[in-house]
């Protein structure tokens, strides 16, 4: 089964989502690049997704993991030109997936941080959720040790990214496994 | 650094302001209604009115004053729905809606406080779109335009005569549905001071209350920036300033006019820069106990001042000064706690009582624990300059019920 907030998960969801005949027809758009940072995985990682939408379609999306705390991820700035990140524990976003936790419950709590414009964000609502519940079918499982199928554990993982300290880079919505679809 | 405002750096990459409304105020305005409304050419067709109203505003005769301004015109009153509520509900909503349709209303007359505007603007919105209230909850879920609104307050406190939003109660749940989009938007808010002049102290207080809870959270809220922040300080000081002297002396249409500008003022700003912590637990129990909304409002503002004060320590200390607080040589932390003071003093002069259990909501844990757990899922947390979880929210919420 496909390990949630994972790479294997954003492609299914990417495929998902623009093949979906009602999402191409809400009349409003998602463009622009969404940032999501999820912190803590089961797996000892945290993890950076970015979906980027040119007139509701994605257009391009990225992944990547590194072993929690990943400081330079914790502590990147916020891009302007951006028009949303989101960013909470694993745990939180897992309860959101499931539907255990509303979005409201979310936004009121300091572990959950939203980046842009919120009003225009409210303005993207229907998209959003609409993106949301498609992903949401996704069948997942939220207990894993290793993103891989194989027996790489979490000691190794962070064995191989030991730093915690910040680098040079923030990670950008490009910077790793970068896929036009 | 100005003395009122911090020269604070402007964290804002971007905002956007929206109000779209007309405002048409002066003394004695709805006399003309007829004329005013025909001048606008998009309204000089839609004749077939509906006035939408609660019985009390009818009995007062304010219905009477906005008939006679439609004598000798166009438009044809083709029907007045004054069955709304002091806390409107879906069931009203449904029925009102149907009622549009039925008679082929297209120009809806809102003449009330926020549950009758607010009833008219959900009436306008299933009236033209169909469905139910619930299909639309939340933001900008409305697919287009509705049946135009003229607004005409006859309370100080709403803000809804120029407000995005609409709040009614969920009859089966006891919750509030918010719903918030463009196209609530009334189309014309008439601003008449003459249809406040009889509204009973009592109501003025509460009412006045409530467009000072708008202007504060909306002068805090995480999305404020410099067009809501003039609307709402200037909404805070007017309404400090005249809020006790419109409630003792009801003959003074001066401190009533300003009351009624000021309300509209912070409709305005919290339409942009929406509203928190206090309209969260307010919201929570006026579903679960069917408080005046403005009461619930004044009751919980204060505390969730103090609650929020160390998030934005300058915004509260600008605060102070709107409340007339000279006093110099203080820290940001001091004159907010003293801005605080001024609200509750306020409060105490209005005869607002002190905590809900005096209002005879229940105030034991299960009642806390419920509250906590409700208002943390309104809408309106997220614009809360501070955010909690449930730990940090339950003492709030147990101190102010």
């Amino acid at each position: 089964m496909i390990k949630y907030y994972t790479k294997a998960w954003q492609e299914e969801c990417v495929k998902r989502i623009n093949a979906d005949a009602v999402f191409e027809q809400e009349p409003k758009k998602l463009n622009g690049t969404f940032i999501f940072r999820v912190y803590d995985g089961p797996d000892g990682k945290d993890r950076i997704m970015t979906w980027v939408f040119k007139q509701g379609k994605i257009s391009s999306h990225s992944y990547e993991a590194q072993a929690a705390p990943w400081q330079e991820l914790r502590n990147a700035a916020f891009n302007t030109t951006w028009a949303m990140r989101g960013s909470c524990p694993f745990t939180m976003m897992a309860s959101l997936n499931k539907g255990e936790m509303t979005p409201m419950r979310a936004l009121s709590s300091p572990h959950y941080k939203l980046e842009g414009n919120k009003m225009t964000l409210m303005q993207l609502m229907r998209p959003m959720s609409m993106w949301n519940d498609i992903c949401a079918k996704v069948e997942v499982t939220y207990e894993f040790t290793s993103e891989e199928d194989g027996e790489t554990n979490v000691e190794a993982s962070a064995i191989e990214n030991p730093s915690t300290e910040p680098e040079a880079t923030p990670p950008t919505d490009n910077t790793t496994e970068s896929a036009a679809s | 650094m100005g003395f009122i405002n911090r020269n604070e750096p402007f964290d804002r990459a971007e905002f956007t302001f929206f109000v779209p409304t007309q405002i048409k105020y002066g003394i004695g305005k709805v006399a003309a209604l007829g004329m005013e409304l025909q001048v606008e050419d998009d309204l000089a067709s839609c004749n077939n009115v509906m006035i939408v109203t609660d019985k009390g505003v009818l009995a007062a005769g304010l219905v009477d004053k906005v008939k006679a301004g439609l004598v000798d015109s166009v438009y044809e009153i083709k029907a007045i729905f004054d069955e709304v509520p002091p806390d409107s509900d879906l069931r009203i909503v449904a029925k009102c809606a149907k009622e549009i349709n039925d008679l082929g209303i297209n120009l809806i007359i809102a003449i009330g406080g926020g549950s009758v505007m607010d009833t008219a603007k959900l009436a306008s919105l299933i009236g033209t779109h169909g469905g139910e209230v619930r299909d639309y909850e939340g933001g900008f879920m409305v697919p287009g335009k509705c049946i135009p609104i003229v607004a005409i307050p006859t309370t100080v406190g709403t803000g809804s005569e120029v407000s995005v939003g609409a709040v009614v109660k969920d009859h089966e749940t006891k919750t509030k549905i918010t719903i918030a989009s463009p196209h609530l938007y009334p189309r014309i808010a008439m601003l008449d001071p003459e249809m406040v002049a009889t509204l009973p102290a009592k109501l003025v207080a509460y009412t006045g209350m409530d467009a000072l809870t708008h202007a504060i959270e909306a002068y805090v809220s995480t999305e404020n920036q410099p067009i809501s922040e003039a609307l709402a300080f200037r909404a805070a000081e007017m309404i400090y300033d005249n809020l006790e002297i419109a409630v003792k002396d009801p003959s003074n249409l001066d401190a009533r006019a300003k009351l009624q500008i000021a309300s509209m003022l912070a409709g305005m700003a919290f339409s942009n820069a929406p509203v928190g912590a206090t309209h969260a637990i307010s919201h929570t129990i006026g579903g679960l106990y069917g408080l005046h909304h403005g009461l619930s409002n004044a009751v919980a503002l204060p505390y969730v001042m103090e609650f929020n004060l160390e998030s934005s320590p300058s915004r509260y200390a600008a605060l102070a000064r709107a409340f007339n607080v000279t006093q110099t040589g203080l820290s940001d932390l001091e004159l907010g706690k003293l801005a605080i003071e001024r609200v509750r003093n306020l409060k105490v002069a209005l005869g607002i009582p002190e905590r809900y259990r005096d209002l005879d909501v229940p105030s034991n844990q299960e009642t806390i624990d419920k509250v906590t757990e409700i208002a943390l899922m309104d809408i309106c947390m997220a614009f809360n300059p501070r955010k909690a979880e449930f730990a940090e929210f339950q003492p709030l919420v147990q101190q102010v019920i």
